[in-house]
């Protein structure tokens, strides 16, 4: 077992030096002068050049990769141009908004997508059932940041009923922050009313990030709980005289939690890139937004960081993942071991 | 203790309905060992699970099943379920299969005295852990913490017994107890079926397609065939003289397996015929050695004939024993 986890801690850390390598080439490859756009348009020549040697962008690429990996290994991110700030400093200070957005998103999936394929399942092709599956499909085909544009149309322009740009009201006094989770700050100030408001806040972004997911995965815990139907093990419970409920959670459930499982990590991929994609859309001061930002000026360390911390977040939660197997089912026991 | 009238289970597809059991009538006595034995296809399993409640989704059954002088056909699922399990006790065909991976075999035993009220918490286990050294594993502490995957099919075999007289129920239904396991532990099995009906006094009813089977604990047996009983009577009379030409060659081809070797091969031509189209007149006609133009038309209906009943126009057996 601890050999399973020590392989897989060194083929997560290969991943993370991967994906290091091929973005910082990638970002240098592109026919784009970040000293040039930091100069400004009548920026003479001089100017450019020394703000090019400022940086470092002067000297050859391996050079330059050897300097950002020497950093990197340290825990130095680089230095934002855009901000003039250390990286590592910026992900710090952004980083909660985004695991706060991505937390929200990833329980209200979970609880969710189990909730609705056991109350479809409990009567197949019954009218549960089949709003369920009308609801996976509709979510299935909805695009992600066309859904995040109506949904601020309808519910914060038309209707009013949630805002919108940021995590809590200007015109509120936050709480002192502690955890950096806002939700979890105003639980510890014991503000029940800036809960309120912090859950208003991040209810359209969460919203949008999990419902095509929510789809998904459904559908998917539902075409799982089916399966077990259809096994023996099912009607030996029901033999022993158990109702269809204690048969349904007492043994259907976690039988179909593996594929679940499965299931869920992949999507949970996706649910790192909503929330990326989705902090823009609706302005929420995470990382994503911070990369996309610096983005635009060029300026690529922020999106290095960006790319190395959300493949970090996804390498841990396969970890993660890999570590429960065995725990849903014996059987799998024989192979981590 | 058990009597069935006229049962049968039939699902709707798209060509109508297939009738799986046609009509099936038999009582079991208490603390008789009562065997249904055909081919695969009889419908002898589904009346089985027709009894116990457990007939497959979509099955409709009909008729009336009296257990305890109860009609338990379309009796309400929580009412049945008070019956299944407690009552009544099911030891399945496929032991890997009916038990849940996931769950330890000792909670999945101490789960049936549980969901009864009849134990808790650590006693409910401790109980699960003499059940399983009644139905004689060894060692069966450790067994109760294992999962189905780590042990060996003939316990998974008792683990399933240990699981179905967990509430001391009175009737037993072992559909194909034996079919998934190996010889030796195939005798075993049996042995302890037997010895479990003496101690716990229990009416047993047995399924299977194996004559050998039979022959070892059979007080009363009813051959199946495509649906319908085709012969019923005491063990002994009806394997010494079955009345029945296809009771016969059932127990000719159980024979084979102790003839001396070079002999030929006595077997039934053809198969049970499936169930959108069943034959005119008597079913097993069209396999049948005795078959006549009679036997093409007209469907024979149970009659006393030897020791017991068959359905058959030209019986091996003629006069009925009572009649002599």
């Amino acid at each position: 077992m601890a050999g399973f986890i020590g392989r897989r801690i060194l083929w997560g850390a290969l991943v993370l030096l991967l994906v290091a390598v091929i973005t910082f080439f990638l970002s240098r490859v592109v026919p784009a002068d970040p000293a040039a756009f930091l100069a400004g348009q009548n920026a003479s020549e001089e100017t450019v050049a020394r703000i090019r040697a400022e940086h470092g962008l002067d000297q050859p690429m391996l050079l330059q990769f050897r300097d950002y990996a020497t950093g990197l290994v340290q825990g130095d991110l680089g230095e934002s141009i855009r901000t003039r700030r250390p990286v590592a400093q910026d992900m710090a200070q952004f980083l909660p908004a985004t695991l706060e957005l991505l937390l929200v998103s990833f329980a209200a999936y979970l609880v969710l997508s189990l909730s609705l394929a056991i109350l479809a399942v409990r009567r197949p092709g019954g009218a549960m059932d089949g709003a369920v599956r009308l609801f996976t499909m509709l979510g299935t085909g909805i695009p992600v940041f066309w859904l995040g544009m109506a949904l601020q149309f309808v519910f914060y322009y038309k209707l009013q009923w949630f805002p919108l740009g940021a995590r809590f009201p200007i015109r509120e006094i936050a709480p002192p922050e502690v955890t950096g989770f806002l939700l979890v700050d105003c639980l510890i100030a014991g503000n029940p009313g800036a809960f309120v408001s912090a859950l208003q806040y991040i209810a359209l972004p969460a919203l949008t990030v999990v419902l095509n997911l929510l789809a998904v995965g459904t559908r998917m815990s539902r075409a799982a709980l089916l399966a077990e139907r259809e096994r023996l093990y099912v009607r030996t419970a029901r033999g022993k005289g158990l109702s269809p409920r204690q048969v349904l959670f007492g043994h259907m459930l976690r039988n179909a939690l593996s594929p679940i499982l499965t299931v869920t990590t992949i999507q949970f991929g996706y649910l790192l890139s909503w929330v990326i994609l989705v902090e823009v859309i609706f302005d929420w001061p995470g990382i994503g937004l911070y990369a996309f930002q610096s983005f635009q000026v060029f300026d690529y360390s922020p999106v290095i960081a960006l790319a190395l911390v959300s493949t970090f977040g996804f390498v841990v939660l396969n970890l993660l993942a890999d570590l429960l197997y065995p725990v849903i089912d014996p059987r799998v026991e024989a192979v981590t071991s | 203790m058990l009597e069935v009238e006229n049962l049968t289970v039939s699902f709707s597809g798209r060509d109508g309905r297939a009738v799986a059991v046609d009509g099936i009538s038999f009582s079991v006595a208490a603390g008789e060992t009562f065997v249904i034995i055909g081919e695969s296809g009889s419908g002898k399993s589904l009346t089985g699970m027709a009894i116990a409640g457990l007939a497959p989704e979509g099955a409709r059954v009909g008729g009336a099943i009296r257990f305890d002088g109860q009609d338990v056909v379309g009796l309400p699922d929580a009412r049945m379920r008070r019956v299944r399990g407690r009552q009544i006790g099911i030891v399945y065909q496929d032991p890997l299969g009916a038990l849940n991976p996931v769950h330890t075999v000792g909670d999945q035993i101490a789960e049936a005295l549980r969901v009864h009220g009849l134990a808790r918490g650590r006693e409910a286990m401790a109980r699960a852990v003499s059940l399983l050294e009644r139905v004689r594993i060894p060692d069966p502490a450790r067994v109760a913490r294992s999962y189905p995957h780590q042990i060996s099919g003939g316990m998974r075999q008792r683990a399933v017994i240990a699981m179905a007289v967990a509430c001391n129920p009175k009737l037993l239904i072992a559909d194909e107890p034996t079919t998934a396991l190996d010889v030796t532990i195939k005798a075993q099995v049996l042995d302890l079926l037997r010895d479990l009906k003496a101690e716990l006094s229990l009416t047993t009813l047995l399924i299977t397609h194996d004559m050998g089977v039979v022959a070892e604990v059979a007080d009363r047996i009813l051959v199946m065939y495509a649906g319908t009983v085709v012969e019923v009577g005491p063990a002994a009379s009806l394997m010494d003289r079955p009345a029945h030409p296809y009771t016969s060659v059932l127990l000719a081809s159980a024979m084979m397996a102790e003839a001396p070797p070079q002999t030929a091969l006595t077997v039934v031509p053809g198969g049970t015929p499936p169930l959108g189209a069943m034959p005119e007149g008597c079913r097993f006609h069209p396999r049948c050695p005795r078959a006549t133009a009679r036997c093409r038309a007209e469907v024979p209906v149970l009659r006393g004939v030897g020791g017991g009943q068959a359905a058959c126009h030209h019986p091996l057996v003629e006069t009925p024993e009572d009649a002599l």
